[in-house]
């Protein structure tokens, strides 16, 4: 009953309603309720299990953080500060080749830390930065590459809701999670900064020939003092809320709660009107609902697993393959390659996180080094055909008709091939990842 | 008649939605509140903790009809995207029937627990500071509910006016497919 052929059937039947584009709510509850039905063959005790599961799984504390942190990045994003900070870091780069394409990556490097999706970076900087790059001759596709490639930054560096999510999912310590990804997040933007300007010196006409241009709002002083608010505003958050965390002073709850009111008052500073902040409020409902239901079912799925020994099964799977770590690592990073072609990334962390971790801990991978691993393999998905989310978030806020998709997914590839790297830099340095939780207070 | 319903539908999923975000400001200033008392005047709001980890759970369901009738739920939609019209009708009924017998089945499986609640005026909590265990469980046997009906007016917009709630439109249309949020 229990074994190989359940296993293969289950993970089958989940394939295959995930790929008949049933919601991975349902698809995940549905099954997970049969298969435990089938297993104990009682209705009633799966219905126990389904009725305890939906009070309890969501019901603590803990929990909370995923909305607020929505919030608080839904209330930034209205402000302005993003095209706060891109004009900050542009004027700070003067002289350096492809210094749009830069203030791309350091405005999402530092909006990255007050927000936790990067579908919100990918919206933002669509509408700030590419008008400006086009305006100044860059090749669209390397502008284009550039906003929908540094949006990645904003699901590694704190706070993320991938790491808050792979956090529940593999019982860790979320406030360890998020202070083992500010390091490899600051050297991701170091390497995109290096990529970019690397290719601006050897192909400078792709970055408007380096010419010379006037900054408009050089000698507006009113526009200054603007921008120093937004950008002051948001330091001032983040000190807040990762120093918090890594101090010891808040939880993530609590961290999330205090930097959503402070997030509102910087929107009111910045007069953001009633109306979008209520418009704020309401999104953040429509983001996170749906991230809740589906940390409701991956429960049921992973009493599941345990109980239908598809985890042991799949551990045995990947370890007849062989029992060199690299290898196995390889082939976790090809499946996460292949799911995030279809699937978003929150649902793939639910998926293959409950069989991975405890796999990669036998494997001898430090469980905070193997989660931002696999959080930067799954963000490449973001980035790669058919379905690169933050693609589409650029095409659909860009109306410019020459921004096709193919142009972003081309643009974006140097830098799926940086995650990727980044992927091995971490697996060869854990450090990397656990230095910085170590000393925390 | 069924204009009426989806009507009647639209309009509690709204209102619960607005009562779920007035909810959701009300969290933060509480977990505020009580950073600030705790760490000032060493004085924590007692019940804080319980109160936020219920709320997350109404906030969570209160939302879902909504959810539902704008078809935000994360799915993949790298097959649909290559259908013709009539065959994206058909998935969307397919994957609405599951929706009802989900959260039908949710329905069904709360109920018990959810009359006991009631009858038993079970609570829980530390000695402290106790909550009523009913308002969450009746929140999730109504919500459920409600989502069963919504999913059924999914099914039935599909099927008598043609509308899909996917994110991209079918092959036949010129414009290309808009991001997810």
């Amino acid at each position: 009953m229990v074994g190989a052929a359940f296993s293969i059937a289950i993970v089958a039947i989940l394939i295959g309603l995930i790929l008949l584009s049933v919601p991975v709510v349902i698809a995940l509850g549905l099954t997970s309720f049969f298969g435990l039905a089938y297993l104990t063959g009682n209705f009633q005790i799966a219905g126990s299990l389904l009725a305890n599961t939906t009070y309890e799984a969501i019901r603590d504390y803990v929990f909370a953080v995923i909305p607020l942190f929505v919030l608080m990045g839904e209330f930034i994003s209205r402000s302005g500060a993003a095209a706060d900070l891109y004009k900050l870091v542009n004027r700070s780069m003067r002289g350096l080749p492809g210094r749009l394409a830069l203030a791309t990556v350091g405005g999402n490097a530092v909006f990255g830390a007050v927000t936790g999706v990067s579908i919100a970076s990918a919206a933002a900087f669509s509408r700030i930065a590419y008008p400006e790059m086009v305006q100044h001759r860059y090749n669209k596709s390397v502008a284009l590459g550039s906003i929908a490639g540094s949006a990645s930054l904003g699901m590694l560096i704190p706070p993320s809701i991938l790491l808050i999510v792979w956090g529940v999912i593999s019982e860790q310590s979320i406030g360890q999670l998020f202070v083992a990804g500010v390091i490899p997040g600051i050297l991701l933007a170091g390497m995109f900064f290096l990529f970019i300007v690397g290719f601006a010196i050897v192909r400078p006409q792709y970055f408007g020939d380096g010419a010379n241009y006037v900054d408009e709002a050089h000698d507006n002083p009113a526009q200054k003092r603007k921008e120093l608010i937004g950008g002051l505003g948001v330091t001032l958050l983040i000190i807040a809320v990762l120093g918090g965390i890594w101090l010891g002073a808040f939880t993530p709850t609590e961290a999330a709660g205090i930097g959503a009111l402070l997030a509102l008052v910087l929107a009111v500073v910045k007069g953001v009107t009633l109306k979008e902040l209520s418009e704020a409020v309401l999104e953040t409902g429509k983001i996170s609902a749906p991230l809740l239901f589906l940390l409701i079912t991956a429960q049921m799925y992973s009493r599941l697993l345990a109980l239908g020994g598809i985890t042991d099964f799949v551990q045995s799977l990947f370890l007849t393959i062989g029992n060199e770590p690299l290898l196995i690592l390889l082939i976790m990073v090809a499946v996460w390659f292949v799911l995030g072609m279809f699937i978003d990334s929150v649902s793939i962390i639910l998926l293959t996180v409950p069989i991975f971790a405890p796999l990669a801990l036998t494997l001898g991978y430090e469980p905070l080094a193997f989660a931002i691993i696999g959080i930067v393999a799954i963000e490449a998905g973001l980035l790669t055909p058919p379905l690169g989310l933050c693609v589409y978030t650029v095409k659909a806020c860009v109306s410019d008709p020459e921004a096709t998709l193919s142009r972003i997914f081309l643009g974006s590839i140097p830098y799926w091939i940086i995650l990727l790297l980044l992927v091995f830099i971490v697996a060869a340095f854990p450090e990397l990842a656990t230095w910085l939780p170590s000393k925390m207070l | 008649m069924i204009e009426r319903v989806t009507q009647l539908i639209e309009t509690i999923g709204t209102s619960l939605k607005y009562i779920a975000a007035v909810l959701l400001i009300i969290v933060a200033i509480l977990i505020a509140f009580d950073v600030v008392l705790r760490s000032v005047f060493n004085e924590p709001i007692i019940g804080v903790a319980e109160i936020v980890a219920n709320g997350i759970v109404i906030i969570a369901y209160l939302q879902l009809s909504y959810t539902v009738r704008i078809g935000a739920m994360l799915r993949s939609e790298l097959l649909v995207s290559k259908l013709g019209h009539r065959a994206r009708v058909v998935f969307e009924c397919f994957m609405s029937l599951l929706g009802m017998l989900f959260f039908g089945l949710i329905a069904w499986a709360s109920y018990t627990p959810m009359v006991r609640a009631i009858t038993a005026g079970e609570f829980e909590g530390y000695a402290s500071f106790q909550v009523p265990t009913w308002p969450l469980r009746v929140t999730i046997v109504a919500c459920s509910v409600l989502a069963v009906v919504t999913y059924f007016l999914v099914a039935y917009r599909a099927i008598a006016l043609g509308e899909t709630s996917y994110s991209t439109p079918d092959k036949d249309a010129d414009s290309l497919p808009q991001g997810r949020h």
